[in-house]
């Protein structure tokens, strides 16, 4: 060994690292070369620097955002299960994989069912086939997660090199063993071997074995589908009670005085924020870094995602932290307030207040920041329209006392009125609701006869969860039995509270009780049934076909549930991340000399036996909440 | 000539120190259902994790990302796991192979933080520089300021990944040379190789602190 390879051990030396043929050999060296010894002094001063490097201390948040997170996995997949085997894992890819393990165990199980038909006698050896038989039949999953069924069906899929081709019979065969055979071809059927009398109950077994795997691959589908997607597929609103809305975007939708009013908004974002601002949302990377250049914002363009006319969206994703900073920057006061909205998943926000209210408390991590004071102008907002209305004003003022026991922004936004996911859960109704339950129904009802805003925005269609209505295949009517126990209840309903509170911060209706009764003079009407009626009058006030274009371009604006592109890696950003929040800015356009004058409404009727329409405009509907 | 039989590689397993018996009792917990169990698994170890990972990462934020990703996908796995090796051990083993990955994206994908105040508008590409703000963060501030440990530092982030691990699981961790090999993946042999370069190269950046001691 020569002075440097000697040299390169006194590392190890310091270390105790070495074995007694190499001490020897570093400690010889150190006797005889000085400058071996200085250097083995300056390697231990630099390893003891290094150990005596200043420390740090875990931010609090660590604990924070594991229990976030361990919440999430467990809404998504459930609780951990001891008795499982096999470590469950994130993939970054996860839902993608989940489908294709899906897919692949139905194309298994449907070759296996084919297979099958064909059923070699028994005492017929093919040593091709046979190993693998037996070597699923072995490796067939106990837990009864779909997953690792798709897993160990594909792993078998791999495997199989040919289908097994019949063979003539070497001899006479029994029921009995060609059963057993026809067992050990599947690992279900395996199970079944010893029960079945005949191949037809083998194969009724099985069949029934797969079916009560759908239920397992529907919810896993439920787990990955959005809430509008959900809503739009006919499932009650119960079946969003577990969903996590935190990878879905938040809407700010405002209607602009000015058809430079997005720009307002742009230039008041550029200025205040140190952002990206990038030409095609494909240029968006994902960044795992906190704080990180995830602040970009994009200016969406009529077309590429969506088909509005006279919309402008702008996109921001910002740290959650950073929304109360970002809040002040939007010039919310240049629009009017009635126009302002948040939609959220199933919650609605109306008015600058209530909207700046519910962005804060999004933003806000610890859920404990109270309500800002209305501003004089939102006051003077809220008493002019409660002076038009000639009602009592609604609780704006009040502040949240409720725990915010969920993860995700539907319990920050359920916090903001003051319930928790666990009252949901629990179906109790709240105190106040009936009150506002009520209020919200009046103000559905009057709408239906009119507007309360400039009609330039868009629109909220049938099958946006405008309201925590149920939302079925049009023109059926709903049990009461079909509905969860909170829906079944017509007034009490929390689900419904949740949201119709949300929808009345700011509503007055003194002739709430009038609208109801005048509601519940038509029992058969269904509550979707109400809403598409509302679309259609919409609909036929408008008399030029420029216009209903435009109004059911704006609805399909709404209805497009269309992801914004990119937001894949969005997402794959979020998962690293939650505390980023998706903010995506809709500025509607105000409406043009021409679209305005052609606007007048009809007085046509949306169907026989209905009442007629009474004509649009501001005054009547500011007399009508008198 | 028949073709050499290529070897599977086997999985490392980690041999590490005797796994203490509160970390047993909270992992039994938590696999029986008990979540809040792991919080005391968390508050154990976080610390010891945290600068570990600050200290290879050179940043921490980064490592703060890190190692909540790391409890949380040890906490998914955690009905995989053997208890012949360390909690510790284990869950080091998945922080460093995140802070690994992070790095390399890190270098691949620059980044721009949010936290300067200025602003700088610039189209596409080249606002994503992988530009840091000096003076403005603690990491920021411990590199820039005079004396030995800053030169240390700076002169650890100037460090390869490989090397850097190296350094940061022996002198700060106090992982013997096999853990270190298990953890990273790699022979004892090289263990002591980069060990020794990297020590050599940090001893070279503070060598007038060093003499100044020695007199």
């Amino acid at each position: 060994m020569d002075r440097d390879e000697t040299s390169e051990l006194l590392s190890a030396y310091l270390d105790g690292e070495l074995s007694e043929k190499d001490r020897a050999v570093v400690e010889r060296l150190l006797a005889e070369d000085a400058s071996a010894r200085q250097l083995c002094a300056e390697l231990q001063q630099t390893s003891q620097a290094m150990s005596a490097l200043p420390q740090r201390a875990a931010p609090a948040s660590i604990m924070e955002a594991f229990q976030r997170g361990a919440e999430r996995e467990m809404l998504l997949d459930g609780p951990v299960d001891s008795e499982r085997r096999e470590p469950r894992r994130i993939l970054r890819f996860g839902r993608l994989l989940s489908l294709a393990a899906v897919i692949g165990f139905l194309a298994v199980t449907s070759v296996w069912f084919l297979q099958d038909l064909i059923v070699p006698a028994p005492g017929e050896k093919n040593s091709a086939i046979q190993p693998m038989r037996s070597e699923r039949v072995a490796s067939a999953p106990r837990a009864n997660d779909s997953s690792n069924r798709a897993a160990s069906g594909l792993r078998s899929v791999k495997r199989k090199r040919a289908l097994p081709t019949p063979q003539k019979d070497a001899g006479v065969s029994t029921k009995g063993e060609r059963l057993a055979s026809a067992a050990k071809r599947t690992p279900d059927r395996a199970r079944f071997a010893g029960k079945a009398e005949s191949k037809s109950d083998l194969d009724s077994m099985a069949s029934s074995e797969s079916k009560l795997q759908e239920p397992i691959i529907r919810d896993r589908l439920l787990a990955l589908a959005s809430a509008d997607q959900k809503l739009d597929a006919g499932l009650a609103f119960d079946s969003l009670l577990g969903h996590s809305f935190d990878n879905e975007p938040i809407r700010l939708q405002l209607v602009a005085k000015k058809s430079t009013g997005h720009t307002v908004i742009s230039r008041q974002i550029e200025s205040r924020f140190r952002v990206q601002k990038i030409a095609d949302l494909a240029e968006a990377k994902p960044i795992r870094r906190r704080d990180a250049a995830q602040g970009f914002f994009y200016e969406g363009k009529k077309g590429v995602n969506f088909s509005a006319d006279h919309e402008k969206q702008i996109l921001v994703r910002i740290p959650a932290r950073k929304l109360g900073q970002f809040i002040d920057a939007i010039p919310l006061d240049e629009f009017d307030a009635g126009d302002v909205k948040l939609k959220h998943g199933p919650m609605v926000f109306r008015g600058t207040s209530a909207v700046t209210y519910a962005l804060r408390r999004l933003g806000d991590k610890e859920g404990e920041a109270p309500m800002a004071p209305l501003t004089g102008h939102d006051s003077k907002n809220l008493q002019d329209r409660n002076a038009d209305r000639g009602g009592h004003t609604a609780d704006d003022s009040r502040t949240v006392d409720g725990q915010n026991d969920g993860t995700g922004m539907i319990a920050g936004l359920l916090d903001v009125i003051g319930m928790t996911s666990r009252m949901l859960e629990s179906q109790v109704p709240s105190k106040e609701a009936p009150k506002e339950a009520e209020q919200v129904l009046a103000d559905t009802e009057s709408q239906a006869g009119g507007v309360t805003r400039k009609d330039a925005g868009p629109r909220v269609t049938s099958n946006a969860p405008m309201s925590v209505e149920p939302s079925t295949t049009p023109g059926t009517k709903v049990p009461a039995a079909k509905l969860s126990p909170a829906l079944a209840q017509s007034d009490d309903s929390p689900i419904r509270e949740s949201s119709d509170s949300v929808q009345s911060l700011g509503k007055v209706d003194a002739s709430a009780k009038e609208s109801k009764q005048a509601q519940r003079a038509d029992p058969t009407l269904t509550l979707v049934e109400r809403r598409q009626r509302e679309v259609e009058e919409r609909v036929f006030k408008r008399s030029s076909a420029k216009t209903v274009d435009q109004d059911m371009r704006m609805e399909s604006v709404i209805a497009d549930k269309r992801p914004v592109p990119g937001n894949t890696r969005i997402g794959l950003a979020e998962e690293a991340s939650n505390d980023y929040i998706t903010l995506v800015i809709c500025v509607a356009m105000p409406p043009t000399e021409d679209t305005r004058d052609s606007s007048k409404p009809s007085t046509k009727p949306a169907s026989p036996g209905d009442p007629p329409v009474k004509p649009i405009s501001g005054q009547d509907t500011a007399k009508k909440f008198q | 000539m028949s073709r050499p039989i290529r070897k599977e590689k086997p999985e490392p397993k980690l041999i590490s120190r005797p796994i203490p018996l509160e970390d047993v009792e909270l992992i039994e917990k938590v696999r029986n259902g008990d979540t809040d169990a792991f919080g005391g698994l968390i508050k154990k170890y976080q610390d010891r994790l945290f600068n570990a990972i600050w200290r290879f990462c050179g940043s921490a934020d980064d490592a703060q990302d890190i190692v909540q990703e790391a409890f949380l996908k040890s906490y998914q796995g955690l009905a995989g796991f053997r208890l012949e090796a360390g909690f510790y051990t284990w869950i080091f083993r998945i922080a460093m192979n995140l802070a690994l990955s992070h790095r390399r994206r890190e270098r691949q994908n620059p980044s721009v933080s949010l936290t300067s105040q200025s602003l700088e508008l610039s189209q596409g590409a080249r606002l994503l520089s992988d530009r840091r703000s000096n003076g403005e963060s603690d990491d920021a501030k411990e590199r820039g300021g005079s004396g030995m440990q800053p030169r240390l530092v700076a002169a650890l982030n100037e460090l390869d990944d490989q090397h850097r691990a190296v350094v940061v699981l022996r002198d700060i961790e106090s992982f013997d040379y096999q853990e270190i090999g298990e953890i990273l993946e790699i022979p004892v042999g090289t263990v002591k190789s980069r060990l020794h370069r990297a020590r050599m190269a940090l001893r070279m950046a503070i060598t007038p602190w060093l003499a100044a001691e020695k007199r």
